[in-house]
């Protein structure tokens, strides 16, 4: 109610007046009220007017609201809550001026951007001419070439196997170092002699950094990324409150940075507000001991003279290799030509060409069927047979011995005869049956190289001739018919003279056989006479039956003339009743039986 | 155990380096001072049972043709201004390095080293000065790197008045 009332505006004078009359009176309470309450509130209430004025004018609001703002946002700085609630607005702000315009925005970031994209091409390409360098250097050596086997069989690219092999280096010594006061937080060494002086050497190369940070005037917070004298270098990547610097001998591969670079990260993950606020306790950064002992990477490199040493075993090898390559070589030229040598001397056997073809030694000649095998030469000569290919013709080889072989492999002597050739003529010597000396007097002559057949014993029809003769064919007493038991005589007699007419048939000569028939000393002239005809007819008649053209038998009767004894006894009676066999041969010139 | 910063800091000539070198431990030799500016010590104390590590910044002295490099101070949790007893103007140059310093490290605790006590004789800092700086608050000690007197407490002076909380 109370506030009602002095909500309304009254003059302050009212109130004292209401004390006069009763109904002035209540009239002048009232006004004296109003009086008091103007006087004990008026100040509040123009002061609540005013603010009430000021609350409904937006602008002044805004005027006041951006006269604080700034104010408000620095003491609320470090808060994440103002970090976070504001960082939608200011994500689509920033979008929202891209989308409007990239240019204020680009402009803006020049100055940053500039240096950082510098700095990484710097980078990129100082690694890139490191490997590039190393691949040249690398290119043509004997190592180089196992490395692009390695690529091959792997599938790798070969710049990725030669710096894979080539980075030689060590983490030697890893330094975790505050940033500020150089203080050493936590320090690891590949060897365990090194670790006493770590805490001044780390705060050298804060001084170090500090030192090259003012002499050169680098901006910003970082300014040495690492150091290099000879063959050691110092790596060292920068936190916001820490540093780690490695230590490495030798040539530190480019992703050794990347490996620093994510160690650093992980220790202000892992330490971040003891980093912040450190003061002089290092304990807590023993947890950060096995980021930097995973730091402590290393790669060896194969020692130069072991590898000097392999190319002399190389070479060494090669040329025992060549060496003996080229030992064999000559010694199996010096047995192909021995080989040669030894064919051409080879009878029935004859080199047209020799040569090499397709690793093979290869010749071709004639050989006669009769000559030894060229293979069998082989062996002497020590020579691979699977290396030697060999083409022969067949011919007939007019040596001598190849004239007797062949004649031996076609007339087969029998045991006891041998061939010889002597200019033109194969001759037999031994004893042969006539079967064989009429063959071979046939066919010789069709022997390559044979002229004619000699027989350097009696003559075939020579022999028959005197087997013919040799036969006696007997009567009985006073009878010119022929005993049954002499016919077998007969025969024999036909079959021989069968044979002398086919060795007469060789050379178409022909021969006379005279049959003549006698008798014994009994009886007179003129009964014998007859007598003895009439046997020898007999005989012709059945020698007639069989005897070939070439033969011509004459039948004579000789009586008591010509007997085989003159006794008068019985016994040498009979042998004088027969019939006896002259053969008369023609005289022929080519017939071998016709010289003596 | 506590690892802490400290500079030495002081006109050329001093004797900063002699005041030091018999007490710390260094593997570094004093050329690095002419050279980088800084040369990196090692001092060992034992205050109340706790063993504190001072890594000390020896740093080049102030002359007319080099500047101290302030940036060394980064991070220290103090400093030792050394002055030479015999040369009033080392003390002069102390006073300007501490302001110096003081801007770098506000927070750093520091103790004021005259050095050559031995020459007594040849002393130009009236002792009456130094007190006017006691009085001030500051720790003020006289020492002689020659015999060696006081050079243990100033480390250990400026060790407790880091690290009181």
């Amino acid at each position: 109610m109370a506030e009602t009332s002095l909500g309304r505006d009254e003059a302050p004078g009212q109130g004292v007046r209401a004390q006069e009359t009763p109904a002035a009176a209540g009239k002048a309470d009232e006004e004296a009220f109003n009086e008091l309450r103007s006087l004990l509130v008026g100040p509040e209430r123009r002061e609540l007017r005013a603010l009430e004025a000021h609350v409904n004018d937006a602008a002044l609001r805004t005027r006041e609201v951006g006269r604080i703002l700034p104010e408000a946002l620095s003491v609320r700085a470090h808060d994440p809550q103002l970090a976070s609630a504001l960082a939608p607005s200011v994500e689509s702000a920033i979008t929202a001026s891209v989308q409007r315009d990239p240019h204020p925005l680009a402009d803006a970031l020049f100055p940053v951007m500039g240096p950082a994209i510098r700095r990484a091409i710097e980078h990129m390409f100082a690694s890139m001419m490191e490997s590039f360098s190393r691949t040249v250097e690398q290119s043509v050596s004997w190592r180089a070439l196992r490395w692009r086997l390695t690529a091959w069989r792997t599938g790798r690219p070969f710049a990725e196997i030669v710096l894979l092999n080539t980075l030689e280096y060590r983490v030697e010594q890893v330094f975790l170092i505050h940033a500020e006061t150089g203080l050493l937080l936590q320090h690891v060494s590949a060897s365990s002699g090194q670790a006493q002086d770590a805490d001044q050497i780390s705060a050298m190369l804060t001084a170090i950094r500090d030192f090259v940070h003012d002499s050169f005037n680098v901006s910003g917070r970082e300014g040495l990324d690492g150091f290099r004298v000879g063959n050691l270098s110092v790596t060292v990547e920068h936190g916001p409150y820490a540093i780690l610097a490695g230590v490495v001998r030798g040539t530190p591969p480019p992703d050794l940075r990347m490996t620093f670079r994510r160690a650093i990260e992980s220790i202000h993950l892992l330490l971040g507000p003891e980093l912040k606020d450190f003061q002089g306790d290092a304990a807590p950064f023993e947890r950060a001991r096995a980021t930097l002992e995973a730091c402590l990477a290393k790669k060896l490199r194969e020692r130069p003279s072991t590898s000097y040493r392999r190319w002399l075993a190389v070479a060494a090898l090669i040329l025992v290799a060549l060496g003996a390559w080229s030992f064999t070589i000559v010694r199996e030229r010096q047995r192909w030509s021995a080989y040669l040598d030894r064919l051409a001397a080879e009878p029935g056997i004859v080199v047209i060409s020799s040569g090499r073809r397709a690793g093979k030694f290869v010749v071709t000649g004639l050989k006669d069927p009769h000559a030894d095998d060229p293979a069998a030469l082989i062996g002497p000569s020590r020579l691979n047979p699977a290396k030697i290919e060999a083409h022969w013709q067949p011919y007939d080889a007019i040596e001598p011995p190849f004239i007797v072989r062949r004649a031996s492999a076609l007339l087969r002597p029998p045991p006891g005869v041998t061939l010889e050739y002597r200019e033109g003529a194969l001759r037999a010597s031994g004893p042969a049956p006539e079967r064989w000396l009429i063959d071979s007097e046939r066919i010789a002559p069709a022997i390559a190289g044979v002229n004619r057949f000699e027989y350097a014993g009696v003559p075939a029809r020579e022999q028959l001739k005197r087997r013919v003769e040799s036969v006696a064919i007997l009567f009985a007493k006073g009878r010119s018919e022929l005993m049954p038991e002499q016919l077998t005589r007969v025969t024999g007699a036909a079959a021989l003279i069968a044979q002398l007419s086919e060795a007469l048939a060789v050379n178409g000569s022909t021969a006379r056989i005279e049959v003549r028939g006698h008798t014994d000393s009994d009886g007179s002239e003129l009964e014998n006479g007859p007598l003895s005809q009439a046997r020898a007819d007999a005989v012709v008649r059945v020698l007639s039956a069989t005897v070939s053209d070439s033969i011509t038998l004459v039948a004579r009767g000789l009586g008591v003339e010509e007997p085989v004894t003159t006794g008068t006894s019985e016994a040498e009676k009979v042998l004088n009743r027969r019939v006896s066999l002259r053969v008369l041969l023609t005289p022929d010139q080519t017939s071998p039986g016709s010289r003596p | 155990m506590i690892q802490k910063k400290i500079c030495l800091l002081g006109g050329f000539g001093v004797g900063k380096t002699s005041l030091v070198s018999r007490y710390v431990h260094s593997i570094f030799s004093d050329k690095y001072l002419t050279t980088v500016g800084v040369k990196i010590d090692k001092k060992s104390v034992t205050l109340d049972g706790t063993d504190v590590d001072l890594v000390i910044w020896d740093i080049y002295g102030q002359d007319d043709y080099q500047k101290v490099r302030m940036s060394y101070l980064r991070g220290a949790s103090g400093y030792l201004l050394v002055a030479d007893g015999t040369r009033r103007s080392t003390l002069d140059t102390a006073l300007a390095l501490h302001d110096s310093a003081q801007a770098t490290v506000p927070n750093a605790s520091f103790t004021l080293v005259i050095n050559k006590a031995d020459l007594a004789d040849q002393w130009e800092i009236e002792d009456s000065l130094l007190f006017v700086l006691v009085q001030r608050g500051w720790r003020v000690l006289k020492t002689s790197a020659k015999t060696g007197s006081d050079v243990e407490d100033a480390f250990v002076t400026l060790a407790r008045a880091m690290t009181q909380p």
